[in-house]
């Protein structure tokens, strides 16, 4: 399947994950998703899920001037997102685990041949 | 705030780029904008500084669309806000509906052929197209301009360059069909009105690109096969010229003779197929004297024959090749000019016994179109010569 369409669905908790970590502006932010292998990761993707995430009280932000270029709008996780990065984590752990297993299953029904 | 805000230095390209999201944008007020394209400006600085490029961004509306889509912000029509409750806008705002639904459907297949060029083995060959657009812009002018010489002009054969009647007229039609295409193309006039175009403007723009993709073999299929075309066009079909060939040269005038050898007057000539047959009607000024000689017709009333022959010719300045309506009065009227042999050795079929009869009825069907005022030079040799004769010519075929 393709990865970007898996993406979509968890991309609120991996721009969290990234922010929660460390606060970042919008490319930076790309960059870090990119560099931990979320590499089909869309631009305006992430720019949108922030400012999405930000209008829903997720996201703090606040603007850094820069010293090569225009400002820099940073971004940084709140309570409320945190609690969800949670939640969220929470879903998706238990998500792909019963995915994995679902998928054990049927290789092994696979290998041991389907009945006809 | 410090010295470093000043210098908002941003790449012009990176500037440029962010304005076009932000006219794909317009529909939002001015703070929800504001809100998504915030901060874009540096994202994609520095995505440049780090070794990237504006163009690896792709089209700024689709980028746009996705970060409206990822922020979860609805694409608003223009004419949304000042919508009260109220009968008579109900009519109103079902057609707002019908033209959200187009357009949420156009902005899905738009964003289903982004997503669809958007893979490595496609990618470079898309930019190549999208940098060729101003070649399609020049191309649909091209086609909507055969389309109306072909509508105009009939049957005739179209040119590569629309005349549309008169070279100068066509031109100049043709030069303000491109402009306004590529204007159009541009995004400069209706329906090519902008990144915010309405939803009416883009389905126009959708059907009248489609109709000219769906046009170009329609018109394509007016022009001879390729490869010959051009030959074909300017020698062979558009403009034929006119003539027999005979020895490499033009066959100007044809002299008729007998089977017994005599020249003949008012012979009408037809090809295998009926049609008259059909020779050039004035020669060279080879003689370099300024003249040049003239074939007239003979008439069957009004009509004009260049089918019989020998035709009557006439000495004219070696500029003025045309036939005159008035020549046969005047001072230097056509004249049947002297046969080039005055006679030559009759022709028989190799069936001796009926030649005769059948030379005969020849003769009389050759006399009976003949203009009775010219008249047919009768041959009147005894019969017994002409068989010797006969035996002469076939003496000769045989060697």
């Amino acid at each position: 399947m393709d990865s970007t369409q898996l993406l979509k669905g968890v991309l609120d908790l991996a721009v969290l994950a990234v922010v929660d970590d460390e606060d970042g502006y919008g490319y930076d932010v790309l960059r870090r998703l990119r560099t931990a292998g979320l590499e089909g990761v869309g631009d305006a993707s992430v720019y949108g899920t922030l400012r999405r995430l930000y209008a829903a009280g997720a996201l703090t932000s606040y603007v850094v001037p820069s010293d090569e270029g225009p400002h820099r709008k940073y971004y940084g996780i709140t309570t409320a997102g945190r609690s969800q990065l949670e939640r969220q984590r929470e879903d998706w752990l238990q998500f792909s685990r019963t995915v994995t297993r679902l998928l054990d299953r049927s290789t092994k029904t696979h290998q041991q041949g389907a009945p006809a | 705030m410090n010295e470093p805000t000043i210098r908002l230095e941003t790449r012009p390209e990176v500037s440029a780029f962010v304005e076009k999201v932000r006219a794909r944008l317009s529909d939002l007020s001015d703070e929800e904008r504001e809100e998504l394209v915030g901060g874009l400006e540096a994202d994609i600085d520095e995505l440049v500084s780090d070794g990237g490029s504006v163009a690896e961004l792709g089209d700024p509306r689709a980028y746009a669309d996705e970060l409206r889509a990822a922020a979860g912000v609805e694409r608003r029509t223009s004419d949304e806000g000042g919508a009260g409750a109220g009968g008579f806008l109900r009519g109103r705002r079902s057609r707002r509906r019908v033209s959200e639904r187009v357009d949420v459907l156009l902005d899905a297949g738009r964003r289903r052929w982004d997503e669809l060029v958007d893979v490595p083995a496609l990618r470079a060959t898309w930019e190549l197209l999208v940098t060729l657009r101003p070649v399609w812009w020049v191309l649909r002018a091209w086609v909507a301009m055969q389309l109306l010489d072909i509508s105009t002009q009939g049957g005739d054969m179209p040119t590569p360059v629309p005349t549309l009647g008169g070279p100068l007229v066509g031109s100049l039609i043709w030069l303000v069909a491109i402009v306004v295409s590529v204007q159009i193309g541009r995004d400069r006039i209706w329906p090519g009105s902008g990144e915010a175009r309405r939803t009416s403007a883009r389905v126009v723009l959708l059907g009248l690109n489609t109709f000219a993709v769906l046009m170009m073999p329609v018109v394509l299929a007016q022009f001879p096969a390729s490869g010959t075309w051009e030959y074909d066009d300017y020698v062979g079909v558009y403009d034929p010229e006119p003539g027999l060939m005979n020895q490499e040269q033009y066959v100007r005038n044809v002299y008729p003779y007998d089977s017994e050898g005599n020249p003949l007057t008012g012979v009408q000539l037809f090809d295998q197929n009926g049609n008259p047959l059909d020779v050039a009607t004035f020669s060279e000024d080879l003689d370099g004297d300024g003249r040049t000689s003239v074939a007239y017709p003979w008439l069957n009333g009004e009509r004009r024959l260049f089918n019989v022959f020998p035709l009557p010719e006439r000495e004219q300045p070696a500029w003025r090749t045309e036939t005159f309506p008035d020549a046969w009065t005047s001072a230097n009227p056509p004249a049947l000019p002297t046969p080039p042999l005055a006679v030559v050795p009759p022709a028989v079929l190799p069936l001796a016994e009926t030649d005769a009869d059948a030379a005969e009825g020849t003769e009389g069907e050759a006399e009976g179109s003949g203009d009775p005022s010219t008249g047919t030079r009768d041959a009147d040799e005894p019969t017994g010569e002409r068989a010797g004769a006969q035996r002469d010519s076939e003496k000769r075929e045989g060697r």
